[in-house]
């Protein structure tokens, strides 16, 4: 069966800074794909590109093919909302979107179903609440049922857990596996974090500096991470038990790129433990072996 | 160890709306009668999720906020006061003992002012003319103590990246030669790459300057592995404190357990129940969430009560279904 | 400074302003030296006399001259000029003795003719911008006027704008009660419409005083009507800044208020204060302008362009029959424009966050 969402050498500038240089990646039905990476990465810009909501001063190059039941939820749950319309009229909203003949009480009935899918207890008397009344993890859990309102194939998540406390963020993940599972809904998961994606993703494919550096099945990647930027982001990682007393930090050095001053290399090369003069003087090319893919000179596991 | 801070019955509260027509029953109680001691050279991890209370708490140590009843002692090297925002010189004296280092170092520093100016225009004020090239020095000390180098002085905050603007900020914290640090998620806003490198750095300047630092987070795991000890917040109290080993060992509070188990550090998801927290003044604040509460909860704030002393330090739990 | 440098190349219409308003305050530094004569002087026999400065070139070489003129009509006080008669104008001519800076005698000025130096020469007296009615030089006076003119501004706006911080920063970052307080009078002022106010206040006030006090007292009005609007969007600012991390950092280093205000606060709202000084010159300018045009501003024997204009430029049919009379006016234009162009390159430079639109 062909990819629900497929991106291919996606390439995206504003105004002479490139935000993107080559991405390439495709989604397939039912499996959740993690898209990770730092300020830099180019990770949100090429899942905006994705879901063709870039404005007019994006220049993009590439191909983008996806299916038109394509759904995508945000960051900040607060601000995604209209302040002055009620949650009904928000459901009323949206559905008439797609159907625009659909009545009030329709509008009521569906959106309490989707608000029981995403697990919003007595959904029918909170329809006339308003976003400020709902805490963030709650507004979350709303935009979800929005987005399953189109009852949609693919469902992409721009850090959707980032703005929300822990114990919340495990439950709208939670969630989020679960829709997977029950409405065979394909997701791709957006984060900085690469334990919390870890947590959610099939498939991992790990961004820096506008380029992939690392594709594979998430397991995989994690226990066996053939690029140098991937084990360095999950060696670094604080495990549970440590202490500082007796157990010392795995750092990475210098900072993350600048997409202004792009290095004329491998983006990885400032900070990478293993660079040598070959890796700042050109892009590394992509090679790949069946679902793997790294971008490397000296990786650290053959393919 | 000698105690630094000692922390009485903190409690504070902020009307939930403001203006002429809001009504004055509607309030948020951010803190509910913390009691806290602070040992002089130890770090202190303070974990909680938004609204907990955890940032009004160290704010207020600060008298950023002032809070509505119980005193915050402090023991100088000399003598000890309670800290009164109402005697100038004694809160004085005070600030330049205890800092407070802010999240995100794009608002902390002001971006028209050099390296230079804003590590010294606190000190300034008070520094009589000859003292000044004294002052010089210290800002060259405090940039290598955080890695920065003597050209970066002239420079503004724009021309550096996020986490050496938070190195920035530690730098001014430590000009007035300070023993308590108290650090406000400040890696919270820092790309991860990169949080490390702060965490390393605090931890070496707590050894270089024997600070003592209160680090407040929302992350356990990241929390425990910085402190010596742990405090657990939730809706304006304490409740649960231990060793950072003992509580990784031996979770007690079901809150606590929960955060272990909906962290990203355990590769498991645990779905819990959705349930809006909620500002009350009565009862135990978790209540609503709670796997363990019966009817007393709801009507009785539990107090924190001592279940245990291991060796790193004693174990105390606010719960009424937790037995020592 | 290297990007500044760029910058100025960049917008030839600011760069071309900056140095229009150096040379015009340069000339108003200096304006014994550069005008010929005094500007209360009357040239009994050279009323309302056009521009009389002509050019020569024969075989010596080529330079300015004077041509004589003589009148033709004393009663619409036209002249025509007398053929073959010129006088030679010199460079660092020796002229009339005015004090210079009130302080020490000056008897060279820039240009000038024989006129003063030797009375039995028949030389004629050089007008570039001709004459008024009372045979004054237009040219000399309008450079003398310009001490007022171009200074009115900066005292103004020094005064309004100190008066908008102190007050606007108070109510901003003290808040309360200051703030209901202050932004009540504000209101108050802003309601009260401004000409009305101007003329107020000047009325009320004694109608004989030196040019001096009248200078220093229009100043006052205008400055006093002009500061609540400011004093508003500074107070709307320091708001907005107050919630910054590091104004609360400041007062966890005990700064004292007034420290903060002025050291933290203040700068951050530098593009909009640099913004409101350049273009409220021009507006003391012509406020300057208009009080004179009233007749409630400098009166004889101080002279500004506003008094000039009020004087001379106030009906068509002069103004058709002794067209350089609206020199001061055309002054006027230039100055305003200048600051204008000025004022946005300089907002450019102040702020470090300001997106340059290229």
């Amino acid at each position: 069966m062909a990819p629900l969402l497929s991106v291919q050498d996606l390439r995206v500038t504003f105004g002479d800074v490139q935000a993107v240089r080559g991405v390439s990646f495709f989604l397939n039905s039912g499996e959740c794909l993690g898209i990770v990476g730092e300020s830099g990465s180019g990770k949100s810009v090429s899942a905006w590109a994705a879901a063709g909501l870039l404005g007019k001063d994006a220049k993009i190059q590439g191909t983008i093919v996806r299916s038109p039941r394509t759904a995508m939820i945000f960051q900040e749950p607060s601000r995604s909302f209209d302040p002055i319309m009620n949650l009904e009229n928000t459901f009323l909203e949206t559905f008439r979107v797609q159907k625009p003949k659909t009545t009030r009480e329709e509008a009521r009935d569906r959106a309490v179903a989707l608000l029981g899918e995403v697990h919003i207890a007595g959904a029918r008397d909170r329809l006339g609440s308003f976003p400020h009344q709902f805490s963030g993890g709650m507004l979350q859990r709303v935009m979800i049922a929005l987005a399953l309102a189109g009852d949609p194939e693919v469902l992409l998540c721009d850090e959707p857990t980032t703005a929300l406390d822990v114990t919340i963020q495990a439950q709208i993940l939670a969630l989020l596996k679960e829709l997977q599972t029950k409405r065979h809904l394909a997701l791709v998961f957006i984060s900085h974090d690469l334990e919390t994606v870890a947590q959610v993703a099939d498939r991992l494919l790990v961004l820096y500096g506008g380029l992939v550096l690392e594709e594979g099945r998430t397991a995989e990647v994690l226990d066996h991470p053939a690029h140098p930027y991937t084990k360095a982001l999950w060696d670094s990682r604080v495990r549970r038990g440590t202490h500082y007393l007796t157990d010392p930090l795995i750092l990475i050095g210098g900072q993350p790129p600048d997409p202004r001053v792009p290095e004329p290399g491998c983006p990885f090369a400032p900070r990478c433990g293993r660079v040598r003069p070959e890796c700042r003087a050109g892009i590394p090319p992509l090679e790949s072996a069946g679902p793997r893919t790294r971008r490397c000179f000296f990786p650290l596991e053959a393919l | 160890m000698s105690d630094l801070l000692t922390i009485r019955n903190l409690t504070k509260s902020f009307a939930l709306h403001a203006g002429l027509f809001s009504s004055s029953t509607d309030r948020v109680y951010a803190l509910m009668g913390v009691d806290l001691t602070l040992q002089a050279g130890e770090t202190y991890g303070l974990v909680g999720e938004s609204g907990s209370g955890k940032s009004t708490l160290a704010r207020t140590l600060v008298q950023l906020e002032v809070q509505d009843s119980g005193t915050v002692e402090y023991h100088g090297t000399d003598a000890s006061w309670v800290v009164d925002p109402t005697h100038k010189s004694r809160l004085e004296a005070y600030r330049r003992e205890v800092k407070y280092v802010f999240q995100d170092p794009s608002s902390s520093l002001d971006p028209r002012m050099s390296v230079r100016e804003l590590l010294t225009v606190g000190s300034r004020h008070r520094t009589p003319r000859k003292e000044r090239a004294d002052l010089e020095n210290r800002v060259m000390t405090g940039l290598e103590a955080v890695g920065l180098r003597p050209t970066d002085a002239d420079r503004r905050p724009s021309e550096f990246s996020g986490g050496q603007r938070q190195r920035i900020a530690l730098a001014r914290a430590l000009v007035t030669r300070p023993r308590l640090l108290l650090c406000d998620e400040v890696v919270s806003a820092l790309d991860v790459s990169v949080r490390g490198q702060i965490l390393e750095l605090l931890l070496d300047l707590k050894r270089r300057f024997d600070l003592a630092l209160v680090f407040i987070a929302h992350d356990l795991d990241v929390v425990a592995y910085m402190a010596d000890r742990v405090g657990v917040f939730y809706g304006g109290l304490l409740m649960e404190e231990a060793s950072s080993t003992e509580l990784t060992a031996r979770p007690l509070h079901p809150y606590t357990k929960l955060l272990y188990e909906s962290s990203p550090g355990s590769r498991t998801l645990a779905p819990v129940q959705a349930a809006a927290p909620t500002t009350r003044p009565k009862g135990c604040p978790f209540e609503p969430r709670c796997p363990l509460a019966v009817g007393r909860c709801r009507v009785e704030v539990p107090s924190l009560r001592v279940v245990g002393a291991p060796e790193g330090g004693v174990h105390k739990v606010a719960c009424h279904e937790v037995k020592g | 400074m290297n990007g500044w440098m760029k910058r100025m190349v960049r917008r030839p219409l600011a760069f071309g302003s900056l140095i229009v308003l150096v040379v015009l305050y340069l000339a108003m530094a200096f304006c014994e030296f550069l005008a010929p004569y005094d500007p209360n002087r009357l040239f009994e026999h050279y009323s309302d006399l056009p521009p009389n400065l002509s050019w020569y070139s024969n075989e010596m070489g080529f330079g300015p001259q004077v041509q004589t003129m003589s009148m033709v009509n004393d009663v619409t006080q036209q002249y025509a000029r007398v053929k073959g008669e010129y006088t030679p104008v010199h460079l660092f001519a020796q002229g009339q003795t005015v004090p210079m800076w009130g302080l020490f005698p000056l008897s060279i000025h820039l240009f000038g003719t024989d006129f003063d130096r030797d009375p039995q020469a028949k030389a004629q007296p050089i007008f570039l911008f001709g004459t008024d009615n009372l045979g004054r030089d237009v040219f000399s006076r309008i450079l003398y006027g310009s001490r007022i003119s171009l200074t009115i501004g900066f005292v103004g706006v020094f005064l309004s704008l100190s008066l908008a911080l102190v007050f606007g920063g108070m109510a901003g970052y003290f808040g309360g009660v200051w703030d209901w307080i202050i932004m009540r009078l504000c209101e108050f002022i802003i309601l009260v419409p401004g000409l009305y106010l101007i003329l107020f206040l000047r009325s009320i006030l004694s109608d004989h005083m030196d040019s001096g006090q009248s200078y220093m007292l229009i100043t006052v009005i205008l400055s006093f009507v002009g500061w609540p609007g400011t004093a508003r969007m500074i107070r709307g600012m320091v708001h907005a800044v107050k919630r910054q991390d590091f104004v609360a950092n400041a007062r966890l280093e005990s700064m004292p208020s007034l420290s903060i205000l002025f050291r933290h606060i203040v700068p951050q709202m530098s593009s909009i204060l640099i913004l409101s000084v350049t273009l409220g010159v021009p507006g003391f300018i012509l406020g300057e302008t208009a009080l004179s045009y009233l007749g409630l501003g400098i009166v004889d024997p101080a002279v500004s362009w506003g008094s000039m204009i009020n004087r001379d430029a106030t009906s068509v049919s002069n103004l058709i029959a002794f067209p350089w009379l609206f020199a001061p006016g055309i002054f006027l234009v230039i100055v305003t424009l200048a600051f204008n162009f000025i004022g946005e390159l300089l907002r450019d430079w102040a702020d470090p966050n300001w997106k340059e639109a290229s």
